[in-house]
Parts: structure tokens; sequence; C-alpha cells
């Protein structure tokens, strides 16, 4: 099944929204971050039909437009259960590091850490690895041939580890996991521009010298 | 209940003050500045804090709270410009859990 994968940068941390469609027009939709109607508009002016949401976690940076979109196409929510305290935290956080306008908590649909390690999802197949050390319930996602990291692995850097349920060598040793996947695997991180499996992890490259 | 509430808030702080040992300690009295001013805390003690005070209240009394939601940010002038508003702001949240 032939992907084309759309990058929507958005909001304040100019996070990395992806949204997956086929051929077909089945679509999917992860890390919804902020600007939910640009968001909407995109999924309309394709024609997509959304089949869910889904996040790498919980920070509010990757969920403040999860809500609305699921409010408009009646997909399902996706989230590892591993970050629904922080979920619940997400306007704290927002309250802290942008603005006091608070963003709606969406509920989960999905538990991914009771999903078999590939499940399906429409006509997708998707497979998924727990990756916590950014967050408790930080997980990546692959579909096709493309990895979708949120802020465990990103191009030349991965995630802080400074704020509660960061831990940087839980992070260190996810981010290991991740150098076994093709080298011509596309890496989407939650922020900056894509990359390779095989480039990130590169002898002499800034990620590689993280994990020396 | 006020002094049990404080007691919890305290216990946070203690927390807190023990994960920064670089960081100012935050005294633990009603009115020390939290958010808002200069003298407050930075942004992560302040995520530490209303973490751990969340955690406090779950093991202290039972209750699952969260602090900062859409209620909170929505109010006129918000509750955690000192410790004495966050404790008294903690105190109408549990209350309003109780059941009748």
């Amino acid at each position: 099944m032939s992907l084309r994968v759309t990058q929507f940068v958005n909001g304040k941390w100019r996070q990395n929204c992806y949204l997956i469609a086929n051929d077909d027009g089945d679509a999917l939709i992860v890390d919804p971050g902020s600007q939910a109607e640009e968001i909407v508009a995109l999924v309309e002016q394709n024609n997509w039909r959304l089949h869910a949401i889904l996040n790498t976690h919980a920070h509010y940076d990757h969920i403040g437009a999860v809500v609305p979109l699921k409010d408009r196409f009646g997909a399902p929510f996706y989230l590892h259960g591993g970050d629904r305290q922080l979920l619940k935290r997400a306007n704290l956080y927002r309250m802290l590091f942008e603005s006091r306008d608070a963003i709606k908590v969406p509920a989960v649909d999905y538990d991914i850490a009771a999903l078999p390690p590939t499940f399906e999802v429409g006509p997708f197949s998707i497979s998924w690895m727990p990756t916590p050390g950014h967050t408790d319930g930080g997980v990546c996602l692959v579909i096709g041939e493309y990895l979708f990291s949120g802020d465990t692995l990103m191009h030349n850097a991965i995630g802080r580890t400074d704020l509660p349920g960061g831990n940087r060598e839980q992070l260190l040793k996810s981010v290991r996991k991740l150098m076994d996947l093709p080298g011509d695997m596309v890496v989407c991180g939650g922020h900056g521009p894509q990359s390779t499996v095989k480039a990130e992890f590169s002898e002499g490259s800034r990620v590689w010298s993280l994990l020396q | 209940m006020q002094q049990e509430i404080l007691a919890l808030v305290y216990a946070a702080i203690d927390e807190v003050n023990a994960q920064s040992a670089d960081a100012v300690a935050i005294a633990k009295t009603p009115d020390t500045r939290l958010l808002g001013g200069s003298q407050g805390v930075d942004s992560l003690t302040f995520v530490n804090l209303v973490v751990a005070l969340e955690e406090q209240i779950q093991d202290g009394l039972g209750q699952s709270v969260v602090l900062v939601d859409e209620d909170s940010m929505a109010l006129q002038e918000h509750p955690f410009r000192t410790v004495g508003t966050l404790a008294e702001y903690v105190e109408k949240i549990i209350a309003k859990q109780k059941p009748n």
C-alpha cells in the first residue's frame, strides 16, 4: 500500500502533526497538536476518511487538536495508558509554557498498551513499541515505511527528560531500540524535519554520539 | 481541614525542595509567592510542585484531583499566586468532589 504523509507544523513549539493517507482516501492522524481548523481543512480538501487519531505521547503541544478532530470526524483516539495522568495535566503545562487559554482534554478510546505489537485500523497496519523516557507512556509507531517517533527521536535530537515522567537512562534505552529498524525508514519526529534511521544513527551523527 | 490541606502542601514542598538541591528552596509559609511577579518559582518547579501535591492528595486523602484544568484556567484571578491561595483552592476542589 503506498502512503502519502503530510507534515503539518503547528503551534508555538512548531510541533509536527502528521496526516497519513493511502490511495483510496483512507487516513490517520498522528499527534495533532494545535490549529485544528487547518488540520480539518486538510482532511476535507483531500476528501480523506479519517479512521483514527494516534498519539506518540500526551504532552499538551501534541494533543491540543484531538478533541476538535474527534468532534468533527468521530475518529477514535489512541494513546498509551502510561500517559493518562500526563494527559489530565495537559493544561498545567499549557498554562506554564504557552498561555492561559485552556485546551480540551480528550477521552482515550483505545489504550495502545492493551493492543498487540501490530494492530489494524481500517486498511492500515500499525506497529508500536514502548519508548518511555521522554514520558512514561511514550510510544513509537511504524506505519508502512514511516516511523512516527514523537519526541523520543527527532532529527539530530532526542527528547527532553527534565519534566515529570522524564528519565534520561530510559530514553537512551528507548532510542537504542530504534537502531534496529531498517536504515531507509523515514523518521517523522515530533519537531523538526524528517530524516531516516540510517542518517540519525550513522557514526558521528549527533544522536549516535549521545548514545556512546 | 484547612490545616490538613496546608500540611499536604508543605509535604509537597518538602518533596520538591529535596529534588532541587541547587535551586532556592520554597519557603513553607502561606505568603510564599508561587506564580506571577518576579519572586515566584520557575515553571519547572511549579510543575513538580503541582504533580507532588496531586500525589500527596491521592495518598493522604484518597482523592484523585487535577489542580490545573479548564475550570481553574477560566478563573479571573488564578489560585496559584501563593502557597496560601493554592491551599485554599485545594480545599475548595476537595469539598466540591465530596458526595453530598
